[in-house]
This record gives structure tokens, sequence and C-alpha cells, in this order.
């Protein structure tokens, strides 16, 4: 048996000998990009995650897109953007439609030209009842045909059965599919777009063919193993939670056109998964990582202020398209009254938020539309923190200390009652330090808030749907498209389903919300949007705190520009610069 | 041996199904609902207008409208599927109500008048004040004594239909005050034995995540937290058996003292916090170029045309912090398990006899102590190899090592089941087997248990 000392001497030479510090070798040709999370699929019609939207938007493009410097929509594989007409007469009267061209360039990775056959197969695809595609089947139900042009298979119009809010973006910004990889067999040629619809779906469930169809294309095999588009990257290989390669294609058709999704940089894009910030975080320190993003403000704040690393590293934070806000159930018996909604938004020092826990680096906000969008009304000004007002607009409510014993009470059916309130949180970082906050500045004004720590899931289960709840921190996810949805304002979505989660109801913002799709001046329906922002802003239906923007950080290897469009950059526009991190 | 060996292999099987029965039940008690888990991976939110219809299609597709087993016992006035109402929240509602006692065919009639009252009431697109109100109440409402009480309310009475306040008065009136447990026989047509059928077939099924068969996923993640467990394990028993063995024997030195503290020590930090300390001080140049002693753990990949051998190297070099940190944690018990032993040992008359003949400390102690002091040590490195095959979680999130621990939070955070059941029959079967081997390996090293166990 050996002596401890010389296992302990082996051991310590195996570290020595193993630590070399030798890490992967890195090229200017390659960027290596950091991954939360595995995107568990690349797969945009069926899939569309955000974390996966950071890899496949280099393989999959869509005809238009929004412009990640102007955010506004402008043509992709198609030569422009179509005009809206009227349909006056004919099967589809008072309908709308849109000529649409793809370029004449446009082509596959078998360079065979992208044709009206790609988008009727897209199409056909999002339709089918199958399919997992039903977050854009909302969309496209609502396109009733489309017509290819007989002279020019690149030309064709789509027909929608009548004037629809986001009927451009149905039309246009979809990924478009090559047909002849995702339907090598031909099976939906035997199916014309008009009968693949709701009024059809037992009749297509029955079809053997289709069935099997719709298995294959939600299948592992066009998730992860054939992912093809007509983007200017391609999918190498994908090791399971641990790293993602793309290549630059060779020949790409769209070299020399000045559009950022078809631009080609980097050779490779390596995308490392790591779950975990600190670890992350060493690997850019030690240039293993390029770029990094939705970073921890607090991360972001030290990497930002460390002298060293300001010569190794840009550092960007663009807007996001969301918001931070606190859902007020308008149902509940306390809650319903406007002032003690008022009172609870007087409580929270939301700028001392956004400059304890968001280093600055937010905008508030007063509504839900996000303030990057021509429709936000910036008339509105924010709720101040302010102990006096709060104590007023509950007093208003009828809510004061009867008693004297420092507690605001109310005599509601003859029962005298605190003013007690509760807020569900998760186990999220903000959502605590927010209810914390809260329940401090309540406490001195004689309002006791409870804190409920819950999961999510399990909140939405036995709260949202319930509508059991007084106070939840949320996230108001937001999309670019010009016309925000808001029928989640509409006081018929307040059903356990709809999307009008805390029981808002204003039949003036619900004539205003109809009145959208009917309103076809511009300037007229922004008045809208802002008269509907007005409403909801003096009901208070939410305490509305701040949008929060992107922290990301890139190595001055490249020359890098960040984007309010998510993910926040496009690796494929970044041009290797040749200073920087020594590598 | 023989005859313990076939008993334990015959108890294999009906301990790994009371696992998968008990994880699957276990499962359709979270209030996760993988219906709607898999719409938000789709994209389909509340916001959807075809958030129903594509609610229905994939809790069809999952089989969700069938029973949950082959049996059940239940009430008698409750129906035999409350699964097959695919609407979810007529179904929540109807369970909400059984609760409350009221029979299955006054909930169906309540259902009806309120969906009809629904459809009609909110067929306005702009809905007066007091309408809102009624028509908040009827959707959210679940209490059948609250229902009771808005039918005798004028104003809100007054906008209901009579259908539903017949079908309210109804609820109340049929309401069961006593019952009897009845018994239920479903047949095949149900959740476990579609999925039981499968997976005797030697189908894991496909993961609702990310469409891969379970298989090959868990193969691989098992891989991983296989090679993390058993190097750590060796490494922990390569450090922990001399510093015991010399610990008990020098019981009360300084050695003695000092080696206990300091395992101690690495025993009482947080994984997760020394995890993160070892990455920010010795794995980078931030404090000094000479503290950079460890490479950044995280990344596995590897590039076009690499040497196996560099492959090797670059891998396992950055297997050496988790590693580290696994065996911090494991030195302490294992080392004063072993001290304790050897402490009992040495005034025993063998160890006597030893010193009498006059052998050396080294002799006693490896060639007479340690054989007795591995008994022990068996039997806790066995449930030590088990335990740490699930335990792995924390040191895989932070050195990004895709093992079974990361594959099993991600999944049960998605409710994606079939990966998770995979797992624990994993983990099952490899408990089992370690156990196994840790008794096999006890009679070995132990005569006597050998000489029992052939008696028996």
């Amino acid at each position: 048996m050996m002596r401890p000392k010389y296992i302990l001497v082996i051991f310590l030479f195996t570290i020595g000998f193993l630590s070399c510090k030798n890490q992967i070798e890195i090229t200017e040709s390659t960027i290596h990009i950091w991954l939360k999370k595995d995107p568990d699929k690349l797969h945009p019609l069926i899939f569309p995650n955000p974390v996966s939207r950071e890899i496949y938007q280099y393989i999959h493009v869509p005809l238009a897109d929004y412009n990640p410097k102007t955010l506004a929509l402008e043509p992709v594989l198609i030569k422009e953007m179509p005009i809206e007409k009227a349909i006056d007469s004919g099967t589809y009267a008072g309908g709308v439609a849109f000529e649409l061209e793809f370029k004449n360039e446009a082509k596959w990775d078998d360079g065979s030209p992208i044709t009206v056959k790609d988008y009727l197969f897209t199409m056909k695809v999002i339709n089918l009842p199958m399919t997992d595609a039903g977050n854009y089947r909302d969309f496209t139900s609502n396109i009733k045909d489309i017509v290819p042009d007989p002279s020019n298979d690149r030309k064709f119009t789509v027909i929608f059965g009548h004037a629809y809010l986001l009927s451009l973006e149905a039309a246009v910004n979809i990924p478009l599919y090559p047909k002849y990889i995702y339907d090598h067999l031909n099976v939906l040629d035997d199916y014309d777009f008009k009968d693949i619809t709701d009024e059809n779906k037992e009749q297509l469930q029955k079809d053997v063919k289709l069935v099997q169809f719709a298995e294959t294309f939600n299948s592992a095999a066009f998730s992860r193993e054939i992912v093809s588009g007509a983007g200017p990257y391609k999918l190498v290989s994908w090791t399971a939670d641990q790293n993602i390669v793309l290549e630059k294609k060779a020949d790409y058709w769209a070299d020399d056109i000045d559009i950022a999704e078809l631009q080609q940089g980097p050779d490779k894009m390596i995308f490392h998964i790591i779950p975990d910030e600190v670890t992350a975080i060493a690997q850019l320190r030690n240039g293993g990582l390029d770029v990094i993003n939705e970073l921890s403000a607090k991360a972001y704040s030290e990497l930002e202020n460390d002298p060293v690393l300001k010569e190794k590293f840009d550092f960007f934070h663009p807007a996001l398209i969301k918001q931070y806000y606190i859902l007020l159930n308008n149902s509940d018996e306390i809650l319903k009254d406007r002032n003690v909604r008022k009172a609870l938004a007087h409580l929270l020092d939301v700028n001392g938020i956004i400059k304890n826990f968001e280093e600055g680096k937010a905008t508030r906000t007063t509504g839900p539309i996000h303030p990057l969008k021509k429709t936000n009304n910036t008339d509105l000004l924010p709720i101040n923190y302010d102990l006096d007002s709060a104590r007023v607009l509950l007093y208003n409510a009828g809510w004061e200390d009867s008693n004297l014993d420092g507690k605001l009470d109310k005599n509601i059916k003859g029962k005298l009652i605190n003013l007690e309130i509760e807020i569900l949180i998760t186990g999220q970082e903000l959502g605590k330090n927010i209810a914390l906050l809260l329940q401090e500045n309540a406490r001195k004004v004689g309002m006791d808030i409870k804190i409920t720590e819950k999961d999510m899931k399990l909140i939405r289960a036995e709260n949202v749907r319930t509508r059991k709840f007084q106070l939840i921190p949320s996230i108001l996810s937001q999309d670019l498209q010009k016309w925000d949805d808001l029928s989640r304002w509409v006081s018929t979505n307040n059903t356990p389903d709809g999307g009008n989660e805390i029981s808002y109801s204003n039949q003036e913002v619900d004539a205003l919300i109809n009145k959208i799709p009917l309103t076809h001046d511009e300037v007229e329906r922004i008045a809208i949007y802002k008269e509907i922002q007005y409403h909801i802003y003096q009901d208070q239906a939410c305490i509305f705190l701040y949008a929060p923007e992107e922290r990301m950080v890139v190595s001055k290897s490249w020359k890098a520009s960040a984007t309010a469009k998510r993910p926040g950059y496009l690796a494929n526009t970044f041009t290797f610069a040749g200073v920087g991190i020594v590598k | 041996m023989l005859i313990f060996l076939l008993k334990r292999i015959f108890l294999f099987v009906p301990t790994l199904l009371l696992i998968v029965i008990l994880a699957f039940f276990l499962s359709k008690m979270t209030p996760a609902d993988p219906v709607e888990t898999m719409l938000q991976m789709q994209g389909v939110t509340q916001d959807n207008n075809r958030s129903k219809q594509e609610y229905a299609r994939i809790y069809q597709l999952l089989h969700l409208d069938k029973p949950d087993f082959y049996f059940s016992v239940i009430p008698d006035f409750y129906p035999d599927n409350v699964s097959q109402i695919i609407h979810q929240d007529n179904r929540h509602l109807a369970k909400s109500l059984l609760k409350q006692r009221i029979p299955y065919r006054s909930i169906l009639q309540y259902l009806n008048a309120k969906d009809a009252f629904l459809t009609t009431a909110m067929a306005d697109t702009i809905l007066s004040k007091t309408l809102s109100t009624v028509i908040h109440k009827v959707q959210f409402e679940n209490n059948v004594d609250q229902l009771v009480q808005m039918t005798k309310i004028r104003d809100t009475s007054d906008l209901l239909d009579e259908s539903l306040v017949n079908a309210i008065v109804n609820m109340e009136q049929s309401r069961k005050s006593i019952y009897y447990p009845t018994f239920r026989w479903h047949g095949l047509d149900n959740q476990f034995h579609y999925w039981i059928k499968n997976l005797l077939k030697g189908d894991f099924g496909i993961s609702s995540k990310d469409s891969r068969q379970v298989l090959p996923k868990v193969s691989i993640a098992m891989t991983w937290t296989l090679l993390l467990t058993i190097l750590s394990l060796v490494f922990s028993i390569l450090i922990s058996v001399p510093f015991g063995l010399w610990s008990g024997m020098k019981e009360g030195s300084f050695f003695d003292k000092a080696n206990r503290t300091l395992w101690l020590i690495f025993y009482a930090i947080p994984v997760f916090w020394l995890a993160s300390m070892l990455i920010i001080y010795f794995t980078s140049d931030r404090f000094g170029s000479w503290m950079h002693i460890f490479p950044t753990p995280g990344l596995w990949y590897v590039p076009d045309g690499q040497s196996v051998l560099k492959s090797f190297f670059s891998f396992s070099n950055q297997l050496i912090l988790p590693i580290l940190v696994l065996i911090a944690n494991d030195i302490a018990p294992l080392s004063t398990l072993i001290r304790n032993n050897v402490i009992e040992q040495k005034s025993k008359p063998y160890v006597l006899m030893a010193i009498a003949k006059g052998l050396s400390i080294r002799q006693i102690l490896y060639k007479h102590i340690l054989p007795n002091v591995m008994l022990p040590l068996i039997t806790v490195v066995g449930g030590r190899f088990a335990a740490s095959m699930s335990g792995a979680l924390i040191v895989e999130v932070i050195f990004n090592i895709p093992g079974m621990g990361r594959l099993m939070f991600d999944s049960i955070y998605a409710a994606d089941w079939n990966v998770v059941f995979a797992i624990l029959m994993v983990l099952a079967v490899i408990a089992m087997l370690v156990l196994t081997i840790s008794d096999i390996l006890y009679a070995w090293a132990d005569p006597r248990i050998r000489t029992k166990s052939i008696q028996l």
C-alpha cells in the first residue's frame, strides 16, 4: 500500500498535468456566442421560441422582416413591400389583397429558385390542423386564397377574406420553408390551399397520408437534423446541451444585397450552451466567448466598470421590446376601487428600482404600449413615488385608521376590515425585490402587504385562471409589429382562458379597440391607440413599471452593433476588427 | 450467495414497477398542465384566438382524455372519467363541483346552461357594467353556495336566463349528503396502459420538449453523470482512506485535529458557493495570472480535425474543478467513518498482538486494520454512489456538464414526463445494482457473512 503523501503527490501531479489551461482555438473566422439553454428545436413555424430564434434567424428568413435599425417591416426575400388593395367585387368582395414577388436572385441551397410553390407549401403546412404551427395558424387562417401569376412563378397574390389588422404581417412575416426538403414526396401537392381549412378539419385528420406528413413535419428529424432555409448560414452540427455550429453558405445568392438578415459575417458561428452566468463570464474573460447577452444587471455593471475589460470588450444596452408591470385584479373586492389601485402605484419608487436593480438602464412606462412605438402616448406622465398622495387616495376610497391601531381599516358589510393585500411572486429576484419594497412602503401608510411565493405554473392554474389573486409582478412581452393587438384589454376576453387576466372592463376602451381595424387612416388610428392608453392609465388597470434594456458584451475583436430587435444583435452583420482581446 | 443474488434480481421487477406507478401518479398530481406547457413552447398564448382548438388537439394526442389507470375507486356520484371533458376550465370546474358533492348529471346540466348563457351574453361586443359583473361571476365562481346566492339577488338574477337559474338550483338540491365508494373498471384504454405498453416494447417514447427519442437522450446524459460520479468517488476514496487511517491511528494529535477541521470546513461550504468561488478565483487572470490555475469549464466543443488525444485532455481537464467540488463534499464523511473505525479497531486483541509482534504502524494499519475498516466503507460508498448519481445537479449546472441531474431538472420544469420516468427508472436500476454489488463485496470482504448466507 502506498503512503498517503505519494498519493497526494500523484493527485497534485495529475491536476498540474491536466490543468494546462488549454482553451479551444479561436480564429478570426469563428465567433463564439453564449446561449443560456439548449434551443430544443430549430423549427420556427412550430417552435418560435426566443432562444431558438437566436440561431434560426440565420437559417430561416421570412419574406419581409423588421429592419434592425429602423424597426420597420422591410423586404427580405421579396422585391418590395406590397400595398394593401381592397377587393370590391367577385368571390372575395370586402377582402383585401397583396401582390408579392420574390427577388430574382433568391434561391435555395440546391440552386433552385424560390417560387410561389414554396410559399403555398409553407401556408398549407401552417393551416394543416395536425401540425404544431398553431401560433401562425391564428393569422394565416384569415388568408382565403393564394393566386399564382400564370406568367411568373415568383409572383402571386395573397387574398384575405376581410380587412384585418395584421394582414400584412400574416402575409409576409412568415419564415419560408423549402418545399423540396420539407415535402420531398410532394404530399401536399395533392391538396388545394383552399381545402386545408378548419371547416375540413375532421376529414383532414382522417387522411392517413396527411397525418403521417404532419407527424414527420413535427418530428425531431425536421427540428434538429434537417434544418434548411433561405438564410445566409447552414446548420453544421448540434451536440445537445453543449454547442451548435453554423457555417456560412458557399456562393450565397444574396452576396451583393444590402439587407441585414441576408448578410454573411463570420465563417462560422459557434453557440456554446452554458446555463450558469458565472461560468459564461469566466469564459468571456478568458476569450472562450465573444458575445454574451441577457446578462444580469449586477454582472453587466461589474464588467462594464472593470478598466481591464473596457479595453477588450464593447458594451451594449439596446432597448428591449418588453416591459415589467404588476397585474392588479380589477374584480377583487378591494382593488376594484380605482383609488386603491392608484394608491398602490404611488407606493412604488420605480425610479429607485431602475437605479438599484437595473443600474439605471431602463425606461419608465405608463401603459401597455412600448415607449419605442409610435402609438405610445407620451403625454402620460409616470406615476411618482408619493406616500401623501397614496394616503389621500386611500382615504377617498374609505380606508382610514378608525381604531387608531396604525392600520387602515374600513367597515365592509358591518365588519371592520384591515387593509391587507397579497402579492404573489415566483422565485425571480426582481419580483421578490419589488414585493419587498412595496411591503415596506405600504406599511408606512398603514397597509399590510402579504408576500406569497409560489411556482409560476401554480399561480397560473390556481390564481390567474380563477381570478383569485390581487397583485402579481409580471412581464408584458411585445412584438415589433406596428399595430399592437390590444384584445387582452377587451372585457369580453375576461374569461378563464382569455387574455384579459386582470378582469379589466371599460366600455369606452372596448369601443375604441373595436374601432381600430375599421380605421384606415394612420393618424386617426394612432390617436385611438393613445386614447386607449389614456383610459387604461386613468383606470390604473395595472401598475406599469418600466421597459428594461438588453445587456450585451461583445469582444472588441468584432465590430458589432446592437438592435432593439430580439435577441439584441445580428452576429451575421459583425465584421472581424482584428484588435482587442488577445486570444 | 447465488440464492441471495437471485432473490435480489427477483425483487428488481416489482420494485421498478412500484417506482414507475408512484412516479406516474405523482406526475398526475403536479399543477403543471403538460398541454399548456407544450402550447407555450409552440408560442400559442392565451391571446391566440385558436388556443382552445390547439389545446383540444394536443390534449387528445397525449391521451389525456382517457382514464388514468385500469381502475378507480371513487364516490358513487362521480363519473367514470372526468378527464373526458376536454375544455380545460369546464374540467376544472367539474372537478371542483364534484368535491362539493354535486352529482355529475347536475354538473353537466349546469355546464351546458352556463355555456349557452355566456355565448348569448357575450355576443354583444360592448358589455354594460352590471352584465360584465354577472358574466364574471358565472365564469369564475365555482362555489355552489355563492352561485345560489347570486340567483337570489334581484339585479343579478334578472340578467340570468331561466335554464341557468334552474341548473344552479338543481345542483344545490341534488347535493349528496351520503355517498358510497364504488369500484370502476376502465379496461385497457387508459393512460398508464398506453405508456407501459410502449415501455415493455422498449419504447420510452419521445420527449415533449425537443421531440427526440427519450432513451438516447438519457443515455448521453447518463454517460456524463457516471463519469463524474465514478471519478469523484475514486478520488474521494484515494484521499479519505489514508487520511482516515492515519487520523484514527494518531487520535487527538495535531494531524487528527487539522485533518478533521479541514475536511469539515469543505463539507460545510455549500456546493454552489464553492463551485462559483473556484470558477471566479482560479479560472481567470482577474486576480493575477498566478491564480489562473484551472481551465475555465463549460466548453465542450471539438474543432474539426482536432486529435482524439487533444480532445481527451481538453475535456478531462475541464472535469477537474467539478470533481474537486464533489470530493470536497465526500471526504469529510468518508474519512471520519474510517477514522472512527480505526479507533474502534486499534484496541482489539489482534492489533495488540500485532504491536506485540513488533510490526510497524504502517504494517498494522494497512495489513491488519484496513481490511476490517473496509466493511462499513463498502456500504457507505455504495449508498453515496447512488446518491451522487441523482445529486450532481448543482455541479452539472454550474460547470455546464450535460448530465442526468440537469436533464431531470429541465424535464420536470417542462413537464416532460417521458424523460422524467426514464431517468427515474435508470436511477432506480443503478441504485439497485450498486447496492447489490456492495452486498456482494461485503460478503467477499467478510467471510463470516459469506458463511452465513451459505448456511441460510
